[in-house]
């Protein structure tokens, strides 16, 4: 039960995790209507730029500079690309964005090198913060933890108690009468923009130590991304958040689980099929090897079922 | 009324994408008037708000008060002191009532805004409904917001766009009643209707629009007896 327990906290963990990715990438679909593909690439830029700052001085340093430096960045590539790219339509931005991802991950490579940067969690959090039934629970995990659950936390708030959350909402469904209201619909783009990527720099600043920095790691978090959104449903932040969760605990879970289906079948009773032919191989298949594939799966089965995601309004 | 006109359209030429709409349009609204926009569905009335407000790619001269306004933005537009009500109303939804007057208030709005206390007490229906989600409001409800919402700002001139559109008749008199109440207040309307009844009563000047162009200007009077234009371009 601990054990169970010890992997739902870590499964919750990953899921808040993809939530601090997912959640820009949606709201930035919601409201300019571009599907960002070099979202990940921005989450990568953070987690370098963290292992950067906190070589020249500490982890604290990187955490609150490198979300900074990715939001700006991303404005400014809102303000002088995407903002001129818009006027020939979805496609190009969808291209635009298409190369800049593989533009970041070539200018990363050039800059840090192929292979993995040593970003390391800082010692004052390198310890264990409690053992249960002999397992540790790092005191790095419930910090990445506090942290993704005080971005939800602080993203709710914006949208719900501020003006610009309520200018956001607005312009979810009519930017442009918004904007002949008097308020600046395109700065507020910019800064959508720059917020949702500030985000994926803060996912890459917490999760590059805890995983790994290396030039795939944009490429590897951002297909499982765009399963998220299609998942939760195109421009729906509880959508995201509830698919983010889903995806996070079920990978979790599914990576821990060895028992085989002849496993299953033995311990019912029965006795398991000779594992010859065309399918043997599916009797010994352990979820633990399927946990890779299994949003693929989940997004296949979505997209025949319910096409407009959990909670998407879109259908396509 | 002074001689510069409050808001003045001269040779204007409106584009959606490659299809060209507006053909050279010319109007003039005035310091206090009503002045209403008539005519037939898809003769580009509806696109002239757009391209005023500039929504719309738009070409031509549009003045402001004098000031030359073809360059700018649709939010530099509002701070001139236009207002737009647009056609469909444009309720924000999942937001309240009270979040969709506060958003009609832009950054620079001047010592004319409204604030939420003079809006309530001008139309008490809406204080009682402040919390509601403001997109369960009946229609005619959504048009009294909308209106409101344009009024935040303190604007000089609103451009309402087919404000009785799917009204019920009783509904539509006191969308009228609300728009003679408005430019009481000192606010200049730009009004596109259908129903020539209302906009006939309260307008003072009228403009008849044909395939992109204005081709009446005049009073309602004069329009009324000039059968061969209510002919051609008015009647269905």
């Amino acid at each position: 039960m601990d054990t169970f327990i010890f992997v739902l906290v870590n499964g919750l963990l990953y899921g808040m995790l993809l939530f601090m990715l997912s959640s820009g990438l949606t709201l930035i679909f919601s409201l300019m209507g571009v599907l960002n593909f070099a979202h990940a690439s921005f989450y990568m830029l953070g987690a370098y730029f963290a292992y950067q700052l906190s070589s020249f001085g500490s982890f604290w340093l990187g955490l609150i500079l490198a979300p900074l430096l990715v939001g700006v960045l991303g404005a400014a590539i809102e303000r002088f690309g995407l903002r001129v790219v818009h006027k020939h339509g979805h496609v190009a931005e969808l291209l635009f964005t298409f190369g800049l991802a593989y533009l970041i991950e070539e200018l990363v490579r050039l800059i840090w090198g192929r292979q993995p940067v040593p970003y390391r969690i800082p010692e004052s959090l390198d310890f264990t913060l409690f053992t249960v039934s002999g397992i540790d629970y790092s005191a790095y995990r419930a910090f990445m933890l506090l942290i993704a659950v005080a971005m939800f936390v602080a993203v709710l708030l914006l949208l719900k108690r501020t003006r610009v959350g309520l200018m956001v909402q607005a312009a979810l469904s009519h930017p442009d009468v918004l904007w002949a209201m008097g308020h600046n619909v395109p700065r507020l783009f910019m800064l959508v923009f720059g917020g949702g990527v500030a985000l994926a720099g803060l996912a890459g600043v917490i999760g590059g130590n805890y995983l790994v920095t290396e030039p795939g790691m944009a490429q590897q978090m951002g297909t499982i991304l765009f399963v998220i959104v299609v998942f939760g449903g195109l421009g729906s932040l509880l959508g995201a958040f509830l698919a983010s969760l889903i995806i996070g605990i079920a990978q979790t879970l599914m990576v821990t689980m060895d028992t085989t289906l002849s496993d299953l079948v033995a311990a019912l009773g029965g006795t398991a099929p000779n594992a010859t032919g065309m399918f043997r191989e599916i009797w010994t298949i352990a979820p633990s090897n399927l946990a890779p594939v299994f949003p693929y799966l989940l997004l296949v089965i979505l997209l025949i079922v319910r096409p407009r995601g959990l909670l998407g309004t879109r259908d396509s | 009324m002074s001689d510069t006109p409050l808001l003045s359209v001269r040779g204007v030429h409106a584009y959606y994408g490659l299809s060209h709409v507006l053909h050279g349009v010319d109007l003039d609204v005035h310091t206090g008037q009503i002045v209403a926009l008539l005519g037939r569905n898809g003769v580009g009335r509806s696109t002239l708000c757009k391209a005023i407000m500039a929504i719309v790619e738009r070409q031509g001269s549009i003045r402001v008060k004098g000031r030359e306004t073809i360059a700018l933005a649709p939010h530099q537009m509002a701070r001139l002191g236009l207002g737009y009500v647009p056609e469909d109303r444009a309720i924000f939804p999942g937001l309240t009532v009270e979040q969709n007057l506060i958003l009609g208030q832009h950054s620079d709005a001047g010592p004319k805004s409204w604030t939420i206390d003079q809006v309530y007490s001008h139309f008490p229906s809406l204080e009682r409904r402040r919390a509601t989600d403001a997109d369960v409001l009946s229609g005619g409800e959504k048009q009294m917001l909308a209106m409101c919402r344009a009024l935040m700002s303190g604007p000089d001139l609103i451009l309402v766009d087919e404000p009785t559109e799917g009204l019920a008749p009783l509904i539509v008199e006191q969308v009228g009643e609300l728009m003679a109440e408005i430019a009481r207040t000192g606010v200049s309307i730009l009004l596109i209707e259908q129903k020539l009844t209302m906009a006939m009563r309260i307008a003072d000047h009228v403009y008849v629009m044909g395939h992109g162009q204005t081709v009446f200007s005049g009073s309602p009077e004069q329009l009324r007896a000039d059968q061969d234009t209510c002919k051609a371009w008015l009647e269905v």
